[in-house]
């Protein structure tokens, strides 16, 4: 007797398209609903994040300019690189408070309708007062670190915030008799990034 | 007869349902998380600024190039206001001339720009009142103030004077001759411009005293107060 091989499969139902065919109905919804699931995990994820680290550029720069500018009044002595300076004393501390929340700053001043480039100002270390560099050449109108380069790319997580200051300065050749006879209105500009 | 495959297929799709909808849940949180935090930073900041300015005005002193010993802090602001290019400022500083700033003399879209660079963007959404009144003159006028619309519509607060003032909110106590912040919060915007109709909200208030020096003639303590508001 001649044994058919063919007839020895087991016989499959017709439109049978493989071990999981009759489950694919099922599947898909829930590979789509796991998609849709991951994909919104970690769009949140993303976005949660992003806002946090906005927050927390926002805080860390109220902050930092909260202790930089202090009662909003600051003097410089130019004849004086020490202790007489008081937004020296103010940088000190809001370099500490930069390092234990991580964060880079920059900060210096501005006129109140400056049109100069908040970058270049603090790429090159410039401030819109006269007699801020004492005759060692230290800089008294600058705080913080100054950014390699502004890229366009970087500039986008920068986050600035400006307050309204008076400085005195006392320029270099002042007597110490002398009055702090130069006085400005300003607005001290912090840059803060990550 | 249920069909092989179907009751699993309708189970799937309920599972892609409430997937989904926790999927847009947590979509939706994510969106609005923070943003009120973000607000109430942005009040604070709002809040330090208008302390930093007020501060910093009251330590002004005089700008370069002016070399005096006096403190004028009300002379800087005006110098700093218009900008020294007005004609009363540098040639003399009585005390009419500064009232003279309510009536429009000196060229009143230079001192509305000025003062719009002066407030900051902070304030371009906001709107913002500045008074200033004599406390042993109370009946001079001596208010300037003006309110921000948005961005280059300011709006001038017209010949305001503290009489007018005072009868429009009632509340301004006659026997301390000072403005109070609750009888400043209690002045309707809409009484100062007809035009308008604000309502001061969320108002910040700081009030200074300053002595105007002998350029003004003789000594003034003169009340400063900054108002702003949500437009």
């Amino acid at each position: 007797m001649r044994v058919n091989a063919k007839s020895q499969k087991p016989k499959t139902p017709k439109g049978f398209i493989g071990p999981i065919g009759f489950d694919l109905p099922s599947i898909m919804p829930i590979v789509f609903a796991i998609i849709v699931f991951f994909s919104a995990v970690s769009y949140s994820y993303t976005t949660v994040n992003e806002k946090n680290n906005v927050l927390d550029s926002i805080e860390s720069s109220i902050k930092i300019a909260d202790i930089l500018k202090g009662n909003s009044y600051l003097f410089f002595d130019a004849t004086d690189s020490g202790a007489k300076n008081k937004f020296a004393s103010n940088c000190e501390k809001a370099v500490n408070i930069a390092q234990s929340k991580n964060i880079n700053f920059a900060a210096t001043f501005v006129k109140l309708d400056s049109s100069s480039s908040i970058e270049w100002l603090i790429e090159n270390k410039e401030s819109e007062i006269d007699s801020c560099t004492t005759a060692d050449g230290k800089h008294l109108c600058w705080c913080g670190f100054s950014p390699k380069k502004f890229d366009s790319n970087l500039s986008k997580q920068f986050w600035s915030i400006s307050f309204p200051v008076t400085v005195d300065v006392k320029p270099p050749g002042s007597g110490p008799e002398d009055i702090y006879p130069q006085s400005y209105l300003r607005k001290i500009i912090v840059v803060v990034w990550k | 007869m249920i069909a092989r495959g179907q009751a699993s297929f309708f189970d799937a799709l309920t599972f892609l349902l409430i997937v989904s909808a926790i999927s847009a849940a947590l979509v939706l949180f994510s969106t609005s998380y923070g943003l009120q935090a973000q607000k109430a930073l942005y009040n604070t900041i709002d809040l330090d600024y208008t302390n930093s300015l007020m501060n910093a005005l009251l330590h002004a002193k005089y700008e370069t190039g002016e070399k005096t010993s006096g403190n004028y802090p009300v002379k800087e602001f005006v110098i700093q206001a218009v900008k020294r290019e007005l004609s009363f400022v540098g040639s003399s500083y009585t005390k009419d001339k500064l009232i003279s700033l309510n009536s429009h003399t000196y060229g009143e879209t230079k001192l509305k720009q000025t003062l719009k660079e002066l407030m900051g963007p902070v304030f371009y959404q906001k709107g913002l009142i500045f008074l200033m009144t004599d406390i042993d003159k109370p009946n001079d006028k001596f208010v300037y103030c003006l309110f921000h619309e948005t961005g280059d519509n300011l709006e001038y607060c017209s010949d305001s004077g503290f009489t007018e003032i005072k009868d429009i909110s009632g509340h301004i106590s006659k026997k301390e001759n000072v403005f109070s912040a609750s009888s400043l919060l209690a002045i309707p915007i809409n009484k100062l411009n007809t035009n308008k109709d604000k309502t001061p909200s969320n108002t910040t208030t700081k009030i200074a005293t300053f002595i105007i020096d002998e350029n003004f003639r003789e000594k003034r303590h003169v009340k400063m107060t900054l108002m702003l508001w949500d437009l």
